[in-house]
C-alpha cells in the first residue's frame, strides 16, 4: 500500500449523504453512499423513490464541514430486502460545486478500496 | 530567564506534522508562560509525501531536529494534519452526564461511520445553550481511523517519543487563542492555513470551535501554472511573489501581451477559486450561527506571504484580512526570534498546543490502547473469531489429547505383551533347564546310590554322546556290592542306555559311533545295542549296513557291563 493512498483520509469512501425532496426541506433520509462518481451515486434506502424523481442532496465529507449541495434524478430504484437500492444522476451541477465534487473525489479514489 | 525555566520545568516539544512539511518547538512551560528555545520548520517534497516514503521522512527530521536525549527526556506534543480527522460540532439535548457518552457515540455513529471498530474518537463538552426556549448540550468531536493513527505511532515508537499530546493542527490554533491575550475573545475568526498543497479553512466563535475543511489546494497551484506558462520554477514564496509581480509589471507595461495575460488571468483564477470556498464559509458559518459574521480573517502558512494571493482573497470576501500577533505570553530565545517573528504564521499552530490543558481533546491515550491492543483489539467481530478459533483449539487439544492417550494406551499393552512374550520364552527355557537339571539329578542320584565313581562312569557315557544328534532318555547302571571281598569291588555292573536318534539321515551312524565310543572308553564291555524302527530290531552289525536314508524314528538301547573298579 503506497503512501500516496495514505496521505488521504479514508473516511472519504465514507460520504455522507442527506436526502430530501426540496431546498430547506426536512431531510427524508441520511444514509452512507454504496458508490459515487462525478456523475452521480447509489445509495440505499427505505422508500421506494420513483424513476426520474428530483432530489435534493447534500454530499458530507468527513474533512470538510461544508457539504456539497446538488441536485440528483432518479435513474433506477431496485427491491432489496425491505430496502431499496436507487441510482441517482446529479444534474444542473455548476462549476463551482463541479470542481469541489472532482477534488473531494480525486482523495475518495486515491484511498485504498 | 532562560536558566528559570530550565530550573522550574521539564522541556516539552510541540510538533506539527504536516502533509509535507514538520514544525518543531523546543520550550519550557511555566504557568501561563512558554519559552522557546528552539524552533526548527523543515520541508520535504510534496513528491516524497505521495511516493511513499513519508514516514521515513518523518522520522528523519524528528531525528535531526531533535537530539536522542532530548527524545528521552522531553514530552512531545503532537499535531497531525486536520485532514486525516473528522471534526465536528454537536448538539445534543441537556440529559445527565452518565448519558453523554451514550449520545456522543451516536452522533459520531451517524456523522462518520456505523463501523466505530474502525476509529477512534475523543470529545470535549463545550457547554450548554439554549434554542427554541430549549436548553441544549454541545460537544465538539474528533474521530480518525486507526490505520491512520497506527502510521503515526509507527514513527512515535521508532524515534522512542513521549507522546503526551495528540491532536488535530486546528486545535494548536485553537489552544492559542484561548490562551493568547486577545482583543476581543467573542469575535469570530477564520483561520486560513494555505500549505503546499492543501488549504485548512477554520472557524472559531471566541475560543469555541465550530468548523473545519480541508481543500486540496495550495501554493503548488500556482508553482505549476508559472511553470506551465512561463517554464519558470519558483523554488520559494518569493521566486513566487517575483513572478507573479514582474508579470503583472510587463503586462501593464506592454499593453497586450496574450501570453502574459493568460498567465495572470490563470494565477487569478486559481486565487479566486480559493476565494470562493472562503466566501462559502462564511456564508455556510452565517446560516449557522444564525446571522453572525466572521470579524476576521487571519492567513497562515506558507501561502500568507503570496501576497497577490492575499490581496485577492481579502476582495470579495468582505472581512477584516489580518495576520496573526505573537502572544505576550509568549518569549523566545533571542538567537531564534527574529526567525519567529518572522515566520510566526509557520510556527503558530505549533506553539498553540504547547498551551493545552488537561481536559482538551487528545487521542495520546488512544495511542496507548492501540501500542498494547495492535495484535488484539477487542471488537464484536474479533472476539468472535477468537471465541472460534478458541473453540476448535480446544477440540482440536481434545482429539489430538485423546488419540495421543490410546496411541500411548495402545504402545504401552504391545510393550507389555512383548515382556511377556519374553517371560513365556525364558519361562519355557528355564522349564527345559529345569527338567535337564532333574533328569540330572536323577541320574546322578540312581549313580550315587549304586556305585562311587558313578561320575566317571557318567562322564564315559556322555563323552561318547557327545556330538551325536542322540537324545537320551534313560541310563541305568546296577550292579552289587561284593560284600565278602570288599566294600568297593562290585559284581556284575550293568548299565542301559535308552533314548533316540534325532537326524533320520545319520541315526544309525549317530548309534554305532556310540557303541563304538564306549568300547573305547575301556570301562564297558559286553555292549549291545538294539534299535526299534518301523522294520524291526537291529543288532549292531546288521546295523551299521543299515541305509542312512531309511525314514522313521530309531530309538535304541545300548546295554552292557562296566568293567568295574576303584578309579585312582
Amino acid at each position: 500500500m503506497s503512501q500516496e493512498k495514505r496521505k488521504f483520509i479514508r473516511w472519504s469512501k465514507k460520504v455522507r449523504v442527506i436526502c430530501s425532496f426540496k431546498e430547506n426541506e426536512e431531510p427524508f433520509e441520511e444514509v452512507f453512499a454504496e458508490d459515487i462518481s462525478e456523475s452521480g451515486l447509489q445509495i440505499v434506502v427505505s422508500r421506494f423513490l420513483e424513476k426520474a424523481q428530483v432530489l435534493k442532496l447534500k454530499l458530507e465529507f468527513g474533512y470538510d464541514s461544508i457539504p456539497i449541495n446538488l441536485t440528483a434524478r432518479v435513474v433506477y430504484s431496485i427491491t432489496e430486502g425491505e430496502k431499496y437500492r436507487v441510482g441517482l444522476e446529479f444534474v444542473d451541477v455548476d462549476e463551482f460545486q463541479e470542481r469541489r465534487l472532482r477534488q473531494c473525489l480525486e482523495k475518495f479514489l486515491k484511498e485504498p478500496k | 530567564m532562560l536558566n528559570l525555566f530550565q530550573n522550574l520545568s521539564r522541556k516539552i516539544i510541540g510538533l506539527n506534522i504536516g502533509a509535507d512539511f514538520i514544525v518543531v518547538i523546543k520550550a519550557r512551560r511555566k504557568g501561563t508562560k512558554i519559552y522557546i528555545e528552539d524552533l526548527v520548520f523543515r520541508k520535504f517534497s510534496s513528491e516524497i509525501a505521495l511516493a511513499g516514503d513519508y514516514q521515513s521522512r518523518i522520522s528523519e527530521i524528528i531525528q535531526e531536529a531533535v537530539s536522542p536525549k532530548e527524545i528521552k527526556k522531553s514530552k512531545f506534543y503532537v499535531l497531525i494534519p486536520s485532514s486525516k480527522f473528522c471534526i465536528r460540532l454537536i448538539d445534543m439535548p441537556l440529559i445527565p452526564q452518565a448519558e453523554i457518552p451514550a449520545a456522543v457515540k451516536a452522533k459520531v455513529r451517524k456523522f462518520v461511520a456505523p463501523e466505530l471498530d474502525k476509529i477512534f474518537y475523543s470529545y470535549k463538552l463545550l457547554g450548554e445553550f439554549q434554542e427554541k426556549g430549549a436548553k441544549k448540550l454541545e460537544a465538539v468531536f474528533v474521530a480518525i481511523q486507526k490505520d491512520t493513527l497506527q502510521n503515526y505511532l509507527n514513527v512515535f515508537n521508532r524515534l522512542g517519543i513521549n507522546v503526551a499530546l495528540l491532536a488535530p493542527s486546528c486545535f494548536g490554533l485553537l489552544n492559542l487563542l484561548s490562551t493568547a491575550n486577545l482583543d476581543n475573545q467573542a469575535e469570530s475568526r477564520m483561520f486560513i492555513k494555505i500549505e503546499s498543497r492543501e488549504t485548512d479553512i477554520t472557524v472559531y466563535q471566541g475560543s469555541k470551535f465550530i468548523l473545519t475543511r480541508n481543500i486540496p489546494f495550495g501554493v503548488k497551484n500556482f508553482t505549476d501554472i508559472l511553470q506551465q506558462q512561463t517554464h519558470k520554477v519558483a523554488q520559494t514564496i518569493e521566486d513566487l511573489n517575483l513572478a507573479w509581480r514582474r508579470e503583472k509589471e510587463i503586462s501593464e507595461k506592454s499593453g497586450s501581451d496574450q501570453q502574459l495575460d493568460k498567465t495572470l488571468q490563470l494565477l487569478d483564477s486559481e486565487a479566486k477559486i480559493l476565494s470562493k470556498e472562503v466566501e462559502l464559509t462564511i456564508n455556510y458559518y452565517y446560516q449557522v450561527s444564525h446571522g453572525r459574521k466572521i470579524d476576521r480573517c487571519i492567513v497562515l502558512g506558507e501561502g500568507s506571504q503570496i501576497t497577490d494571493l492575499v490581496e485577492i482573497l481579502g476582495k470579495p470576501s468582505g472581512v477584516v484580512l489580518d495576520f496573526l500577533k505573537i502572544p505576550t505570553n509568549v518569549e523566545v530565545n533571542k538567537n531564534k526570534s527574529a526567525d519567529f517573528s518572522r515566520d510566526f504564521a509557520i510556527y503558530a499552530t505549533a506553539v498553540g498546543i504547547l498551551f493545552s490543558k488537561k481536559d482538551d481533546i487528545n487521542l495520546a491515550t488512544e495511542l496507548v490502547s492501540l501500542k498494547k491492543g495492535q495484535f488484539f483489539r477487542f471488537t464484536k467481530l474479533n472476539i468472535f473469531i477468537a471465541s472460534i478459533a478458541t473453540l476448535a483449539l480446544a477440540i482440536f487439544i481434545l482429539l489430538k489429547g485423546t488419540e495421543l492417550y490410546f496411541k500411548n494406551r495402545i504402545s504401552y499393552f504391545k510393550s507389555q505383551q512383548e515382556k511377556l512374550k519374553d517371560k513365556k520364552i525364558k519361562l519355557v527355557d528355564i522349564k527345559r533347564q529345569l527338567d535337564k537339571l532333574e533328569f540330572k539329578k536323577n541320574l546322578y542320584l540312581n549313580l550315587k546310590q549304586n556305585i562311587p565313581d558313578y561320575s566317571y562312569v557318567l562322564n564315559k557315557i556322555f563323552e561318547s554322546i557327545a556330538g551325536k544328534d542322540l537324545a537320551l532318555t534313560s541310563i541305568t547302571i546296577s550292579g552289587q556290592e561284593n560284600k565278602e571281598k570288599s566294600k568297593d569291588i562290585f559284581e556284575a555292573v550293568t548299565f542301559i542306555i535308552e533314548g533316540s536318534a534325532l537326524n533320520p539321515e545319520r541315526s544309525r551312524l549317530d548309534i554305532t559311533q556310540t557303541v563304538l565310543d564306549l568300547e573305547s572308553s575301556g570301562i564297558f564291555e559286553n555292549i549291545s545295542v538294539s534299535t526299534k524302527t518301523d522294520t524291526g530290531n537291529l543288532n549292531i552289525a546288521s546295523l551299521a549296513k543299515q541305509s542312512d536314508s531309511q525314514s522313521g524314528v530309531l530309538n535304541f538301547t545300548i546295554k552292557g557291563n562296566i568293567k568295574f573298579r576303584k578309579l585312582p
